[in-house]
């Protein structure tokens, strides 16, 4: 119900959007991009393969729109980005993910984040924000991080007084930072598709990034009553004796992303390091075996086909599209809106928000940057502070009430036999500073385009 | 449940299905290896050029051919583990017998879309097989290699689409819509999230976890 309802907005924005255009545009052209949009809205709605949705529209549109023979081309246009140097990158990320999934990390990561963060008002509650945190940074997929993080915290809490709403916010909470710390894959397709830097889009997530882990932070300490008064001080030689272990994580983290930031090497050729030394680490765990690494190439096969088939058919759709030249039709139509840019970027986010509950990350960004891009430069925003707001919408969609994935994972696995409510209303002010820091980002761009400034190419 | 005579046609759709999978999860295995290589060859790259001023030159094209390569080959085992992407939110909510016509007509759509793509990709091959074409790398790889791999990985997606397509079209004749959702309904979360906490399971059994 809930669901039908929210479709049927997402139909009222999308036609509203194109309605606004009239004025700017002649009946003619219109009627293509409203009846593109409605298929859209009800290909989705039917359950559709979102590749093979998007590939099918734009052979429908292809077929009635364009006098051109266009399927000459569909095999150039579908083999570009499936042999493209910088989408190499993301099955190696995945893949280096995979491995370390199943280094056992994850146990050691929380206890020695626990240590170190255990004095602070709130406890382990900031454990949790960290760890998930730090983990989806390296993993790649929330629905692991969260069911990694979920079984390794919960034990923690058993009979400890803290308050099971915040327990459970700040593990989906952390999770959600995930794609927003560099190495995040969104990045890299989003780059693809828009023919930016991964390099300044990493840049330029480390400002938000820390802002985001500031405000979850103060959330945290707000709600300090949510956890019991800390315990005995950890003498500092358990502390480093924690730290340790980490070392071999660190180093690798370091590896990564410091040899992306001194522009020593690609993204793709510092994924390439990373899946290396993340195999050195498991061995070096004692968990490396070939039946592991199996798995994780059967793992990382099969979430790469379901990018690639996403992937090809946003690119035949975008191909068709660009031949009609809807995206220029689009801009136009909004460039008539007797708005201000600001105006224009609050309802993109809104419709991202709305998108978000019933869109996985992925398909959302391939899906719409296409469409939304040439309007955001438009507008005259940047294209680095766009690709930043994008992936933090996504995230919020991650763990946003009724639909977030990763709140029905994590509802899965707690044994307090609570109602999902009860995570619901855990998670809202972390989803709340979530949105505010999307607004801040706005007022202040400087947030995220600051560093690209002054260390950029 | 008693077992319902499995009429003569079905049989066979279910042992074509099967038969194809077999293959496609041979050549998912192949795609998930060729990452793995792919990731040692762009290392070595990296540190050869770094320390001994060494290269093939052709580490670009390379590894966009091993990302062709594995993508496409690993499209099919995808859709045998119902690993594709569909917005299933609505369709969940619906009733059986209104679920079954649309992952019928879910898999047909993609059946069109691969065909039309796979169509593509053998021009493109064809294209290049007539001109002779090959990379400006410095290697001189003639584009139609990477190019039929390709096209071949696209090919056994269709394959498998079209017989899965008769399978459950079949079975939603006899009725046993039961089956055809095991076969199509997408993945859900719970699936996603047992199968990390299996691959966590793995990594632990080693030591246990500290607590």
């Amino acid at each position: 119900m809930i669901a039908a309802i929210a479709i049927l907005a997402v139909i009222a924005v999308l036609a509203g959007l194109s309605l606004f255009g009239i004025g700017g545009l002649d009946q003619g052209t219109v009627l293509p991009i409203l009846v593109v949009l409605v298929a859209f809205a009800a290909f989705f709605a039917g359950g559709i393969y979102i590749g093979a949705a998007l590939g099918v529209l734009g052979m429908l549109a292809g077929f009635a729109f364009s006098d051109r023979p266009f399927w000459a081309f569909i095999g150039q246009t579908a083999w570009g980005p499936s042999s493209s140097f910088v989408l190499v990158s993301v099955p190696l990320f995945l893949l280096m993910g995979e491995i370390l999934l199943r280094a056992g990390l994850s146990a050691r990561l929380y206890h020695a984040l626990n240590v170190w963060l255990d004095r602070l008002p709130g406890g382990l509650l900031h454990t949790n924000i960290a760890s998930s945190g730090m983990f989806s940074a390296i993993s790649g997929s929330s629905v692991a991080t969260a069911a990694a993080m979920g079984s390794v915290a919960l034990p923690y809490f058993q009979g400890r007084g803290y308050d099971s709403r915040m327990v459970m916010g700040s593990l989906a909470a952390g999770g959600a930072l995930g794609n927003l710390i560099p190495p995040g894959i969104t990045f890299i397709v989003y780059a693809l598709m828009t023919e930016t830097s991964v390099g300044a889009l990493y840049l330029a997530a480390l400002g938000p990034a820390l802002l985001m882990v500031l405000l979850f932070t103060a959330v945290i300490m707000l709600n300090s009553k949510a956890a019991p008064p800390p315990g005995d001080r950890i003498p500092l030689r358990h502390k480093f004796a924690a730290l340790i272990g980490l070392i071999p994580v660190i180093l690798l983290i370091f590896v990564v992303l410091g040899t992306i930031y001194a522009g020593l090497a690609t993204p793709t050729e510092s994924a390439a390091l990373g899946v290396v030394a993340s195999i050195g680490i498991a061995a070096l765990e004692g968990r490396f075996s070939l039946r592991m690494l199996h798995q994780s190439a059967e793992a990382t096969a099969r979430s790469t086909a379901m990018i690639g088939l996403i992937l090809l058919g946003a690119y035949v759709l975008n191909y068709v599209i660009g031949l009609l030249g809807v995206p220029q039709m689009i801009a136009s139509a909004v460039d008539g809106l007797p708005f201000p840019p600001w105006v224009v970027m609050l309802m993109i986010i809104a419709f991202y928000l709305v998108l978000g509950c019933f869109m996985e990350g992925f398909s959302m960004i391939i899906t719409t940057v296409p469409l939304v891009f040439p309007i955001v430069m438009l507008l005259g925003y940047d294209p680095i502070w766009f690709g930043v707001i994008v992936t933090m919408l996504v995230e919020i969609a991650l763990i946003s009430p009724p639909f977030g994935t990763v709140l029905y994972v994590l509802q899965g696995m707690r044994r307090d036999g609570k109602q999902i409510s009860d995570l619901f209303a855990g998670v809202l002010p972390f989803v709340l500073v979530y949105i505010l820091g999307i607004l801040l980002l706005m007022v202040f761009p400087g947030i995220a385009l600051w560093l690209p400034a002054i260390l950029g190419p | 449940m008693t077992a319902r005579p499995v009429s003569l046609p079905l049989r066979a759709a279910t042992a074509l299905r099967g038969g194809v999978t077999m293959a496609a999860t041979a050549m998912g295995y192949a795609a998930g290896w060729c990452f793995v290589i792919c990731a040692f060859f762009i290392a070595f790259e990296v540190l050869a050029r770094a320390l001994f001023g060494f290269s093939t030159g052709s580490t670009v094209e390379i590894s966009g051919y091993m990302l062709a390569f594995g993508l496409s080959w690993s499209l099919a085992h995808a859709l045998a583990q119902r690993g594709h992407v569909r917005i299933d939110i609505l369709i969940n909510r619906l009733p059986r017998s209104a679920r079954v016509p649309l992952h019928l007509l879910s898999l047909g759509l993609l059946g069109v879309f691969i065909a039309f793509v796979a169509y593509g990709g053998w021009m493109l091959v064809d294209e290049s097989l007539l001109f002779g074409a090959s990379d400006i790398s410095a290697l001189r790889i003639p584009l139609a290699i990477p190019q039929g791999l390709w096209t071949a990985g696209l090919v056994m997606f269709l394959l498998l689409i079209i017989a899965m397509l008769l399978e459950n079209l079949l079975l939603a004749i006899a009725g046993d819509e039961r089956q055809v959702e095991r076969n199509l309904a997408s993945r859900t979360y719970d699936e996603e999230a047992q199968e990390a906490l299996e691959a966590l399971k793995d990594g632990q059994s080693g030591q246990g976890a500290r607590p």
